[in-house]
Protein backbone atom coordinates (compact mmCIF):
# COMPACT_ATOMS: atom_id res chain seq x y z
CA UNK A 1 0.00 0.00 0.00
CA UNK A 2 1.40 3.40 -0.98
CA UNK A 3 2.02 5.94 1.77
CA UNK A 4 1.14 9.35 0.36
CA UNK A 5 3.95 11.07 2.29
CA UNK A 6 6.58 8.94 0.53
CA UNK A 7 5.55 9.19 -3.09
CA UNK A 8 8.93 8.86 -4.75
CA UNK A 9 10.79 5.55 -4.71
CA UNK A 10 12.60 5.19 -1.37
CA UNK A 11 16.06 6.72 -1.31
CA UNK A 12 18.79 5.88 1.22
CA UNK A 13 19.94 8.54 3.67
CA UNK A 14 22.48 10.50 1.72
CA UNK A 15 25.45 12.47 2.95
CA UNK A 16 24.62 14.99 0.23
CA UNK A 17 21.14 15.55 1.67
CA UNK A 18 22.57 16.01 5.17
CA UNK A 19 25.14 18.52 3.89
CA UNK A 20 22.48 20.41 1.94
CA UNK A 21 20.31 20.63 5.03
CA UNK A 22 23.21 21.71 7.22
CA UNK A 23 24.26 24.43 4.79
CA UNK A 24 20.67 25.64 4.51
CA UNK A 25 20.47 25.78 8.29
CA UNK A 26 23.66 27.85 8.53
CA UNK A 27 22.37 30.26 5.89
CA UNK A 28 18.98 30.56 7.57
CA UNK A 29 20.53 31.09 10.97
CA UNK A 30 22.87 33.74 9.58
CA UNK A 31 20.53 35.71 7.30
CA UNK A 32 17.04 34.61 8.34
CA UNK A 33 16.36 33.54 4.77
CA UNK A 34 17.92 31.73 1.87
CA UNK A 35 17.95 28.20 3.18
CA UNK A 36 14.98 27.24 1.07
CA UNK A 37 16.51 28.58 -2.11
CA UNK A 38 19.74 26.74 -1.37
CA UNK A 39 17.80 23.49 -0.92
CA UNK A 40 15.88 24.01 -4.16
CA UNK A 41 19.04 24.64 -6.18
CA UNK A 42 20.95 21.79 -4.52
CA UNK A 43 18.11 19.27 -4.93
CA UNK A 44 17.86 20.27 -8.57
CA UNK A 45 21.51 19.36 -8.98
CA UNK A 46 21.38 16.14 -6.94
CA UNK A 47 18.01 14.91 -8.28
CA UNK A 48 17.73 16.32 -11.81
CA UNK A 49 14.78 14.05 -12.52
CA UNK A 50 12.61 15.94 -10.04
CA UNK A 51 10.19 18.65 -11.08
CA UNK A 52 11.32 22.04 -9.77
CA UNK A 53 7.95 22.56 -8.09
CA UNK A 54 8.34 19.34 -6.12
CA UNK A 55 11.77 20.50 -4.94
CA UNK A 56 10.20 23.80 -3.92
CA UNK A 57 7.58 22.05 -1.78
CA UNK A 58 10.28 19.83 -0.23
CA UNK A 59 12.37 22.90 0.61
CA UNK A 60 9.40 24.74 2.05
CA UNK A 61 8.42 21.79 4.24
CA UNK A 62 12.00 21.29 5.44
CA UNK A 63 12.52 24.97 6.27
CA UNK A 64 9.28 25.34 8.22
CA UNK A 65 10.41 23.78 11.54
CA UNK A 66 13.84 25.33 11.22
CA UNK A 67 12.47 28.82 10.68
CA UNK A 68 10.04 28.40 13.58
CA UNK A 69 12.85 27.34 15.90
CA UNK A 70 15.09 30.25 14.86
CA UNK A 71 12.22 32.70 15.20
CA UNK A 72 11.37 31.49 18.71
CA UNK A 73 15.01 31.81 19.78
CA UNK A 74 15.10 35.50 18.86
CA UNK A 75 11.49 36.52 19.19
CA UNK A 76 11.30 39.40 21.68
CA UNK A 77 10.76 41.89 18.85
CA UNK A 78 8.78 39.61 16.55
CA UNK A 79 5.96 38.85 18.99
CA UNK A 80 4.31 42.20 18.26
CA UNK A 81 4.22 41.74 14.50
CA UNK A 82 0.93 39.98 13.84
CA UNK A 83 0.34 42.72 11.26
CA UNK A 84 2.71 40.90 8.96
CA UNK A 85 1.86 37.34 9.88
CA UNK A 86 -1.86 37.06 9.13
CA UNK A 87 -1.57 38.62 5.64
CA UNK A 88 1.41 36.30 5.10
CA UNK A 89 -0.77 33.27 5.81
CA UNK A 90 -3.47 34.48 3.45
CA UNK A 91 -0.93 35.39 0.78
CA UNK A 92 0.73 32.01 1.12
CA UNK A 93 -2.31 30.04 0.14
CA UNK A 94 -3.27 32.52 -2.57
CA UNK A 95 0.22 32.16 -4.01
CA UNK A 96 0.00 28.39 -3.90
CA UNK A 97 -3.22 28.46 -5.90
CA UNK A 98 -1.81 30.92 -8.47
CA UNK A 99 1.46 29.02 -8.83
CA UNK A 100 -0.36 26.03 -10.22
CA UNK A 101 -1.26 28.13 -13.21
CA UNK A 102 2.33 29.16 -14.03
CA UNK A 103 5.26 27.21 -15.45
CA UNK A 104 8.48 26.74 -13.45
CA UNK A 105 10.48 28.88 -15.83
CA UNK A 106 8.21 31.90 -15.36
CA UNK A 107 8.53 31.60 -11.59
CA UNK A 108 12.32 31.37 -11.73
CA UNK A 109 12.71 34.41 -13.98
CA UNK A 110 10.47 36.50 -11.71
CA UNK A 111 12.46 35.32 -8.69
CA UNK A 112 15.78 36.17 -10.33
CA UNK A 113 14.73 39.71 -11.19
CA UNK A 114 13.21 40.45 -7.79
CA UNK A 115 16.12 39.09 -5.78
CA UNK A 116 18.68 40.93 -7.93
CA UNK A 117 16.96 44.24 -7.23
CA UNK A 118 16.69 43.47 -3.53
CA UNK A 119 20.36 42.44 -3.40
CA UNK A 120 21.61 45.62 -5.04
CA UNK A 121 19.49 47.65 -2.64
CA UNK A 122 20.99 45.92 0.39
CA UNK A 123 24.58 46.39 -0.82
CA UNK A 124 24.40 50.06 -1.78
CA UNK A 125 22.29 51.39 1.12
CA UNK B 1 0.59 52.98 7.17
CA UNK B 2 -0.84 49.78 8.67
CA UNK B 3 -2.79 49.21 5.44
CA UNK B 4 0.45 49.41 3.45
CA UNK B 5 2.11 46.91 5.79
CA UNK B 6 -0.81 44.52 5.41
CA UNK B 7 -0.82 44.82 1.61
CA UNK B 8 2.94 44.40 1.34
CA UNK B 9 2.87 41.38 3.65
CA UNK B 10 0.06 39.83 1.67
CA UNK B 11 1.86 40.41 -1.62
CA UNK B 12 5.15 38.98 -0.37
CA UNK B 13 3.26 36.07 1.22
CA UNK B 14 1.71 35.41 -2.20
CA UNK B 15 5.15 35.36 -3.81
CA UNK B 16 6.32 32.97 -1.09
CA UNK B 17 3.40 30.66 -1.75
CA UNK B 18 4.08 30.78 -5.47
CA UNK B 19 7.68 29.72 -4.92
CA UNK B 20 9.02 32.96 -6.30
CA UNK B 21 10.53 33.77 -2.91
CA UNK B 22 9.69 36.44 -0.39
CA UNK B 23 12.33 36.28 2.31
CA UNK B 24 14.72 38.72 0.77
CA UNK B 25 11.91 41.09 -0.08
CA UNK B 26 10.48 41.14 3.44
CA UNK B 27 13.87 41.84 5.00
CA UNK B 28 14.48 44.56 2.38
CA UNK B 29 11.08 46.16 3.10
CA UNK B 30 11.59 46.09 6.85
CA UNK B 31 15.10 47.55 6.69
CA UNK B 32 14.72 50.04 3.82
CA UNK B 33 11.16 51.27 4.45
CA UNK B 34 10.43 50.59 8.12
CA UNK B 35 13.95 51.30 9.37
CA UNK B 36 14.21 48.01 11.25
CA UNK B 37 17.66 46.60 12.03
CA UNK B 38 18.74 43.74 9.78
CA UNK B 39 19.07 41.49 12.80
CA UNK B 40 15.51 42.17 13.94
CA UNK B 41 14.21 41.97 10.35
CA UNK B 42 15.67 38.46 10.13
CA UNK B 43 13.53 37.31 13.03
CA UNK B 44 10.33 38.89 11.68
CA UNK B 45 11.08 37.32 8.31
CA UNK B 46 11.45 33.87 9.85
CA UNK B 47 8.03 34.11 11.50
CA UNK B 48 6.62 35.55 8.30
CA UNK B 49 7.92 32.56 6.37
CA UNK B 50 6.45 30.12 8.91
CA UNK B 51 2.96 31.56 8.48
CA UNK B 52 3.14 31.94 4.68
CA UNK B 53 4.65 28.53 4.02
CA UNK B 54 2.42 26.66 6.46
CA UNK B 55 -0.70 27.88 4.69
CA UNK B 56 0.83 27.24 1.26
CA UNK B 57 1.79 23.70 2.30
CA UNK B 58 -1.83 22.93 3.22
CA UNK B 59 -2.58 23.43 -0.48
CA UNK B 60 0.51 21.71 -1.88
CA UNK B 61 0.54 18.66 0.40
CA UNK B 62 -1.88 16.59 -1.66
CA UNK B 63 -0.98 18.01 -5.05
CA UNK B 64 2.80 17.61 -5.32
CA UNK B 65 5.24 14.76 -4.93
CA UNK B 66 7.59 15.15 -2.00
CA UNK B 67 9.79 12.56 -0.34
CA UNK B 68 9.02 12.62 3.38
CA UNK B 69 12.37 11.12 4.28
CA UNK B 70 14.22 13.87 2.44
CA UNK B 71 12.13 16.53 4.21
CA UNK B 72 12.88 15.07 7.63
CA UNK B 73 16.62 14.72 6.98
CA UNK B 74 16.84 18.25 5.59
CA UNK B 75 14.91 19.66 8.55
CA UNK B 76 17.02 17.89 11.18
CA UNK B 77 20.34 18.74 9.57
CA UNK B 78 19.09 22.27 9.01
CA UNK B 79 18.28 22.67 12.69
CA UNK B 80 21.80 21.50 13.54
CA UNK B 81 23.30 23.95 11.05
CA UNK B 82 21.22 26.88 12.31
CA UNK B 83 23.13 27.08 15.61
CA UNK B 84 26.49 28.15 14.12
CA UNK B 85 24.60 30.38 11.68
CA UNK B 86 22.73 32.19 14.45
CA UNK B 87 25.93 32.54 16.46
CA UNK B 88 27.71 34.11 13.50
CA UNK B 89 24.80 36.54 12.98
CA UNK B 90 24.96 37.69 16.61
CA UNK B 91 28.69 38.31 16.36
CA UNK B 92 28.60 40.09 12.99
CA UNK B 93 28.24 43.91 12.80
CA UNK B 94 24.90 45.13 11.42
CA UNK B 95 26.29 46.76 8.25
CA UNK B 96 28.45 43.76 7.40
CA UNK B 97 25.45 41.46 7.81
CA UNK B 98 23.42 43.67 5.46
CA UNK B 99 26.10 43.51 2.77
CA UNK B 100 26.51 39.75 3.19
CA UNK B 101 22.76 39.44 2.77
CA UNK B 102 22.80 41.63 -0.35
CA UNK B 103 25.63 39.61 -1.87
CA UNK B 104 23.71 36.41 -1.19
CA UNK B 105 20.65 37.80 -2.97
CA UNK B 106 22.72 38.76 -6.03
CA UNK B 107 24.41 35.34 -6.20
CA UNK B 108 21.12 33.52 -5.82
CA UNK B 109 19.45 35.66 -8.47
CA UNK B 110 22.24 34.76 -10.89
CA UNK B 111 21.88 31.01 -10.25
CA UNK B 112 18.11 31.11 -10.48
CA UNK B 113 18.35 33.04 -13.76
CA UNK B 114 20.76 30.49 -15.21
CA UNK B 115 18.64 27.59 -14.00
CA UNK B 116 15.51 29.00 -15.56
CA UNK B 117 16.91 28.24 -19.00
CA UNK B 118 17.68 24.62 -18.24
CA UNK B 119 15.16 22.15 -19.64
CA UNK B 120 12.53 21.10 -17.09
CA UNK B 121 12.76 17.36 -16.59
CA UNK B 122 9.46 15.54 -16.83
CA UNK B 123 10.59 12.17 -15.47
CA UNK B 124 8.81 12.86 -12.20
CA UNK B 125 5.52 12.49 -14.07
CA UNK B 126 6.20 8.72 -14.23
CA UNK B 127 6.93 8.60 -10.50
CA UNK B 128 3.41 9.79 -9.70
CA UNK B 129 1.79 6.86 -11.50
Amino acid sequence: MKNKFFKYPAKPVSAKIICIGGAAGILNGLLGTGGGLLIILALGAVFPEHDAKDDFVTAMAAMLPLSLLNAIKGSSFAVGNALYLIPAAIGGIVGAVIAGKLKSRSLRLILAAITAVAGINMIVR
Amino acid sequence: MYIVDILISGAIGTLTGMGVGGGGLMVTYLTAVKGVDVKEARIVNLLFFVFASFSALTYYAKRRNTDGRTVIILALSGIAGSYPGSLAARMMPEDVLAKVFGAFLLISSFYVFIRSFRKDNKKSEKCRK
